[in-house]
């Protein structure tokens, strides 16, 4: 490796060695028409490459006069100046736009690179200033609120990411990611944001169709900076440090301390507790409780008891969180790059360090290192070398509000102490149980991350090697072989002194009653877990590519195909009695079962071993061709044949054939076209499929094998998949049009698509007679998605030191079932819990259905609904399987129908500002609410409680129910899916703001181009349409708290 | 040309290269291993025995308090026989029928792999399992869902959905209470001489434990001559008895798990109402036992108040045991012994029983005037034997058809008495509405 860096270092010098010192010329390059500077010009003297401008369209040569000085930049007219004498002041170069010209404006479909003027299909292009924008450590984030159609959600259950809309019911809903040609199998938080340099989002058919069985649902390209020929030797510098407030746990709808303990003195006069109380298994019962048993034993006073009780009541666990546990959340990101070119090699050369200390204290380390060369030892011939490794390091922190709880039953007490111990097994069992003779066992909650510390850490090396022959003029074959390997291994030493192993070795400690002799089962030492998955991918590829012109007429074609293989491998282990100083261990039994401490049921101790293997395999042919006459008019079509390992198909059966075709024309090339205002105009439209494959489905039964059964030790198997030979992949047809529209000041797209998926998998009903669940997968829905993007770039105002841009995105979007089954209608299915897939026939597939309403009973509080248009309180009934999904009320969808941004750039000389500010609207969502039945088993509460209904008369201002004991789930069910928890989820939110200062510099200690910025996302400035204070994008969790980042970037 | 060369190369590299198994955990059926995998998986064939019919039996009470402490409506419908029981609950409606897919898919596997010299004896063997898990679900299922046995009107009343392949778009269909014994009947004749004696791990079926479950099977139709042959074929095999002075009474839990008196291992999640944490055991039961009977101190834990709550699962812990024993094969050829008017030899079974029962030298033979006095006697041992094992409510079914041992079992409840009368339809317990309204079966009447 020092080699191969000195080598480089070498390579740059000998390429800064070239300038010589003569006279110096200071210009700047800016666009006729709009006055805005071009940075990324080639300036040339006598056909040879100086220099090219900053980021704000300066440069500095240096010259012997006479000089004939070239401007190059991709969209504009070449100017040439013959220089003969110039002043000190700096030269102001202007370059006309060349509308001919615009095809050098590219996209990257992943298998090429294609002028988007004669692009068919749907495209996004973001280039690395977009991408610079917000200053996220994963590059996906980035692409928020800059990218038409693309729509992001937090809800769990949908889709994170979602490129115009929905084009499945039950398949994968995410896009497919390309980096640098071929698919990503590794984790996206390997890829420095600073690497990339662009980024195309492939929207319809004919742009992702040459992706194939995939690409239903869109495709993000994602394309690293790589060496360019012939460029002088550059080199940028970025660093960036953020600053995250905490989260506001009080955001959390919670009861109240005092409220809880008011209910829990309720319960207990009611006998509530008293099953607890018996319990064999020890469950812990709260503070409270145990006060109250102790003073109705006569354990305590009367007086003592509620002194304690009282003093609880001060105590709310968010604010012990906030104050002992959250801490702000900093992040530095630092990236240094190289890169020089020489006319037949150059090189790229990157080093990345970002350091994250999360607001759990959970630190993250992640160090990237990129070089890319390319190698031209005769013109026919261009090789390519690229290797990427990131290593990533994260070590656990603190368990955040709401992940640690008493028993998978029983929440936290919202009274709960954090500072003091807390009992996971009755107090007064554990001070008597093994007359001291036990490990402790109590649990301390802010102690217990120290004491178990996890690290993980993921190493991942991508290297290709691609080589590209020229064999006749205009016809090119490429080939190129990838191998990525990633290996993540994650690490946790559960100390002795943790909670952790101190009740794994109580439970299955064995005391001799006579002697006091403590059997250790589990051996007296700490535990270590450690699992380790790897992937190993390697892709190859072998493409053939023409292009000839002749006359007016232009061929592209290219074909080819590729091979990809990806291996997941994991491994897990626990080695119990570890000593972290030899690195030795006891080993345990695990077959065999043994009495555990409280009960004496036997158990085994959890299992050693596991291991995976998946593995994913595609074949695919592809050919892609594009004839455009006379620059005015192109036609394009592909053919895709795809294959996969799926299970259980024959070979044959496992090739699927996808096709597109488009049509584009530039009716501003027409000779019958005049227009003053419209500079250019471009019609095009699409039509073609593309599928989406999930090879977790099967066609026959397919057995999933797990070793050592509980008792018998014997490996088991279950049905994994049911026997379903129907089983196809679904397609996706889509259909786009759209309009491109240059002025003299604005550039618009509007695009107008229909997507219509048929074959897709979906539900159909088995009774469970059957033996299969309720439902079995078949390809029986279908689904059209129809939307409308539009994107309009406003250059407000021009002026040479005041500039007003404004960007609109702005999408429509509506998903619509044609054709499924609901397997079971039952009314619960659609009503508790997350809202998942529902796909009504006729209604999105995320539909908002609820109960109707009819007030509270002024007697009782209990809420009323309807039982065949008469009010009933028959909660049974109204909540139960006689109920359906079709006696509800359709609210609405839960994703936006609209939404996009409006982001506005003022810049001021050398300060920008930018105000982002993105809007949803067109959906809903449903608020939580109290569950009696919830709270009362499991100690959840919400703060609707304080709202319940308590006297008559409370039904005119409230909608919450009494409480009531004992209480039926069916009650709280009904009424936390009736209307009044429904809420429209409209909102509108200032996204980040980002003030920044540019500058060039002459002299050469310093360096050619500054930039400082200074962005704050998430301010907090938010509008919405419920004025419960619930903001839509964060229904449960909390919102994403303010960050603050200043950043610099030089560049030399 | 070149170019398509290397196509038609890489063409047929490719069915090789797409052969490899996406997931190497998984695989299709093929071997008898797979079959015998499937039949290993003790989570559904062993552990999870359906608890709505003890929870509707009498053999348990719960205070006021505790029954409005129960957080599952379900499980609150089941103490008081509501009619509707399963509210959101047909999770043991799947499992019995998730295992019967099991056994059929370990059966179809079977059809598929060609018997040998070599493999006959396993291949019968796990034959022989797939058929006995499949015979004890359906009767599980028919004591639960279908109403009791009765030869003038098996072909009447509707029997439980036979569910015989793992094609699932068969429609399920009843049936009559005939065609679901003859079925369960013929499929537990076909396993036993397939079965091998003594098996690797009793949580797999043996011929022994299914000579046994057969003398269940035949027993609950009121078919005792065939009980009793059955059972004494059981028995021939093996008839190890405790004997209870061995255990300590003062223990959390008075027995182990696999020990000598068990053939086949079954157990219960812990409900809520079946918790000895939340239930007595009824006291005129507890009443029965005699001063010296030393199942009063090892199946009962005595709380005070009269709260009496069980503690002696062959399970080896508070999960409670439903599996096969020759304790309770020793009772059925001893009922069917007096049924069949043979007094002495029906006496001799259960005293030879309740001689290991009591404390030593403390138990004197019981004697019987006749045959129906001998089964007076033994049923009530049968009562006090088998508490908790699933096997009160199909004896509730069995006996109420005879008018000496026909009883009003009661429920008392917030100050009112809930009572559920001999033969009544409620015997039979609601199907899972969702899979009524999914089949289009008819439902059990109220």
């Amino acid at each position: 490796m020092r080699t191969l860096i000195a080598f480089f270092l070498l390579t740059w010098l000998h390429i800064a060695a070239n300038a010589q010192q003569k006279q110096i010329l200071r210009g700047i390059v800016v666009a006729e028409h709009t006055a805005l500077p071009l940075s990324g010009t080639t300036v040339k003297i006598s056909g040879v490459i100086k220099t090219v401008t900053d980021s704000l369209g300066r440069f500095i040569i240096e010259l012997t006069l006479p000089a004939a000085i070239s401007f190059e930049h991709a969209g504009f007219k070449t100017r040439l100046i013959q220089l003969t004498g110039f002043d000190s002041s700096t030269m102001r170069i202007m370059l006309a736009e060349d509308i001919s010209q615009l095809e050098n404006v590219t996209v990257s479909t992943g298998y090429v690179t294609i002028p988007k003027e004669r692009a068919t299909g749907s495209f996004v292009q973001l280039s690395e200033k977009d991408l610079n924008l917000q200053p996220d450590r994963n590059i996906l984030d980035r692409l928020r609120n800059i990218t038409s159609g693309l729509s992001t959600d937090n809800a769990s259950g949908r889709p994170p990411l979602t490129v115009r809309g929905l084009s499945t019911i039950m398949g994968p809903k995410d896009p497919l990611i390309v980096v640098d040609n071929f698919v990503y199998a590794g984790d996206l938080n390997s890829i420095n944001p600073a690497d990339v340099q662009s980024v195309s989002v492939l929207k319809d058919a004919a742009a992702a169709s040459i992706w194939g069985a995939r690409a239903g649902n869109g495709v993000i390209v994602i394309t690293t900076k790589k060496a360019k020929l012939a460029r002088p030797l550059s080199v940028s510098f970025n660093s960036n440090f953020s600053v995250q407030r905490k989260p506001d746990l009080f955001y959390a709808p919670q009861v109240s301390p005092a409220d809880f303990i008011d209910l829990e003195q309720m319960l207990f006069t009611k006998g509530y507790y008293t099953a607890q109380e018996n319990n064999a298994a020890r469950p812990p019962l709260s503070p409270v409780v145990e006060t109250l048993i102790a003073v109705r034993d006569g354990k305590m006073t009367q007086q003592a008891g509620l002194a304690l009780i009282q003093s609880l009541r001060n105590i709310d666990v968010r604010k012990q969180y906030t104050d002992q546990v959250y801490t702000n959340q900093t992040l530095q990101q630092h990236f240094l790059s190289l890169t020089a070119g020489a006319q037949n090699f150059a090189t790229f050369f990157s080093l990345g360090y970002d350091r994250r200390m999360s607001n759990l204290s959970a630190l993250n380390e992640r160090m990237t290192l990129r070089t890319d060369n390319t190698l031209r030892p005769s013109k026919d011939i261009e090789l390519n070398f690229n290797l990427a490794y990131t290593t990533d390091r994260t070590s656990g922190g603190n368990a955040g509000f709401g992940s640690f709880r008493i028993s998978a039953a029983q929440n936290l007490y919202p009274y709960t102490d954090l500072t003091a111990p807390l009992d996971l097994f009755r107090r007064t069992y554990t001070d008597t149980a093994g007359a001291g003779k036990l490990l402790d066992w109590k649990y301390y909650p802010l102690d217990e991350a120290k004491l178990n510390p996890a690290t993980s850490r993921t190493n991942n090396l991508t290297a290709k090697l691609a080589a590209a022959l020229t064999i006749t003029k205009g016809l090119k074959l490429t080939g190129m072989v990838q191998q990525e390997l990633q290996d993540n291994e994650a690490l946790t030493l559960h100390a002795l002194e943790s909670y952790y192993t101190r009740t794994i070795i109580n439970r299955f400690s064995q005391i001799d009653k006579s002697t006091g002799k403590v059997t250790y089962i589990v051996p007296k030492g700490a535990i270590r877990n450690r699992s380790q998955d790897k992937i190993n991918a390697l892709s190859t590829r072998l493409q053939l590519n023409y292009e000839k012109t002749f006359g007016d007429h232009t061929i592209t074609l290219l074909t080819g195909g590729e091979s990809r293989s990806a291996q997941i491998t994991g491994e897990g282990s626990i080695a119990y009695g570890f000593n972290e100083n030899n690195l030795t261990y006891t080993p345990v039994d695990n077959v065999n079962t043994y009495p555990t401490y409280i009960t004496g049921a036997k158990q085994q101790i959890p299992a050693e071993t596991n291991m995976s293997e998946l593995n994913s395999r595609f074949v695919s042919f592809y050919a892609n061709g594009a004839y455009t006459y006379k620059k005015k008019y192109t036609l394009s079509a592909s053919a895709r044949k795809d294959a996969s390992n799926i299970f259980g198909l024959e070979t044959n059966d496992k090739w699927k054939p996808l096709w597109s075709v488009g049509g584009a024309w530039k009716i501003s090339a027409e000779p019958f076209f005049h227009s003053e205002t419209i500079r250019t105009l471009k019609l095009r439209t699409t039509y073609g499929y593309s599928g989406n494959v999930d090879n977790s489905r099967s066609a026959v039964p397919v057995l999933s094998f797990t070793p050592n059964a509980s008792q018998t030790g014997f490996p088991y198997a279950q049905v994994r998949q049911f026997a379903n030979p129907s089983l196809r992949w679904e397609k996706v047809a889509t259909f786009n049009a759209g309009l491109d529209i240059t002025l003299k000041s604005a550039d618009i797209t509007i695009e107008y698509y229909r997507k219509k998926a048929t074959d897709l998998y979906g539900n159909a009903p088995v009774d469970l007679t059957a033996g299969v669940g309720d439902r079995v997968v078949k390809n029986i829905a279908d689904l059209a998605t129809t939307g409308i993007d539009l994107t309009a770039s406003l250059h407000i105002i021009n002026r040479t030191n005041f500039n007003w841009n404004t960007n609109v995105l702005a999408s429509y979007n509506r998903d619509k079932v044609l054709r499924n089954n609901i397997p079971n209608p039952a009314v619960q299915l659609f009503t508790n819990g997350g809202i998942g897939v529902s796909a009504l026939e006729g209604r999105p597939v995320f539909g908002l259905y609820a109960y109707n309403f009819a007030g509270l009973d002024p007697t009782t509080g209990n809420p009323i609904g309807y039982v065949a248009g008469q009010p009933s309180q028959d909660y049974a009934t109204l909540t139960g399987a006689k109920t359906t999904v079709y006696d509800l009320n359709y609210v609405g969808r839960v994703t936006p129908t609209m939404f996009g941004s409006l982001a506005n750039e003022f810049a001021y000389k050398n300060f920008s500002l930018n105000i982002m500010i993105a809007y949803k609207a067109g959906y809903w969502f449903r608020k939580s609410t109290i569950s009696y039945n919830a709270l009362f088993a499991g100690g959840l509460g919400h703060s609707d409680y304080a709202l319940r209904w308590q006297k008559p008369g409370d039904e005119l201002t409230t909608t919450v129910p009494s409480l009531i004991y004992p209480t039926t789930a069916a009650r709280d069910n009904f009424y936390a899916s009736a209307l009044p928890n429904m809420e429209k989820a409209d909102n509108i939110r200032v996204s980040f703001i980002r003030l920044s200062y540019t500058n060039a510099f002459t002299k050469k200690v310093l360096p050619r181009d500054l930039q400082c910025f200074f962005h704050v996302s998430n301010p907090g400035w938010l509008w919405t349409k419920n004025k419960k204070g619930i903001d839509p994008d964060y229904i449960s969790g909390f919102p994403e708290p303010t960050t603050f980042t200043i950043g610099i970037q030089l560049h030399y | 040309m070149f170019f398509s060369c290397i196509a038609i190369m890489a063409l047929s590299a490719c069915r090789k290269f797409l052969d490899v198994r996406s997931d190497a955990s998984l695989a299709v059926p093929s071997n008898l291993s797979d079959a015998q995998a499937l039949l290993d998986r003790s989570s559904i064939f062993n552990t999870v025995h359906p608890a709505m019919g003890e929870a509707s039996a009498d053999d348990y009470w719960l205070t006021d308090a505790a029954y409005a402490a129960i957080s599952t409506d379900g499980y609150r419908n089941a103490y008081i026989w509501a009619d509707e029981l399963y509210f959101n609950q047909p999770s043991e409606w799947s499992n019995i029928y998730s295992a019967v897919y099991a056994a059929n898919t370990a059966l179809e596997t079977l059809d598929k792999i060609a018997k040998t010299n070599s493999n006959l004896i396993a291949y019968n063997d796990v034959k022989g399992q797939a058929l006995f898990h499949r015979a004890r679900m359906f009767f599980i299922t028919a004591t639960m869902f279908a109403k009791a046995y009765d030869p003038l009107n098996a072909n009447k009343e509707p029997g439980i959905p036979l569910r015989l392949t793992t094609d699932f778009n068969i429609v399920s269909t009843r049936g009559t209470v005939k065609q679901t014994y003859d079925r369960i009947t013929s499929d537990i004749i076909e396993s036993i001489p397939l079965l091998s004696v003594t098996p690797e791990h009793i949580m797999r079926p043996s011929r022994t434990s299914a000579y046994a479950l057969a003398a269940k099977i035949f027993l609950a139709m009121g078919e005792y001559t065939k009980a009793g042959l059955y059972a004494d074929s059981s028995l021939q095999l093996k008839s190890d008895l405790l004997d209870y002075n061995t255990f300590s009474t003062t223990a959390t839990n008075s027995f182990a798990a696999y020990n000598k008196e068990v053939l086949f291992i079954s157990f219960m999640p812990l409900i809520t109402n079946l918790n000895p944490a939340n239930n007595g055991i009824d006291t005129n039961l507890i009443a029965l036992y005699a001063t010296n009977d030393l199942r009063k101190l090892l199946f009962f834990k005595d709380n005070g108040n009269k709260r009496f709550s069980f503690k002696g699962s062959y399970n080896g812990n508070t999960q409670l045991f439903t599996g096969l024993t020759t304790d309770e094969t020793l009772l059925i050829r001893a009922e069917c012994a007096a049924r069949a008017g043979n007094t002495n030899a029906a006496m001799n079974d259960l005293n030879k029983l309740l001689k290991t029962r009591w404390k030593t030298n403390t138990y004197v033979d019981m004697t019987a005037a006749n045959a129906s006095d001998a089964l007076t006697k033994i049923l009530i041992e049968r009562r006090k034997e088998l508490v908790m094992r699933d096997v009160r409510f199909s004896d509730l079914k069995r006996l109420n058809r005879e008018s000496n041992f026909a009883v009003t079992i009661r429920r008392k409840l917030n100050g009112q008495m809930i009572e559920l009368p001999p033969n009544s339809p409620k015997y039979a317990l609601p199907i899972p509405a969702v899979v009524i309204q999914q089949s289009g079966m008819p439902q059990n009447e109220r």
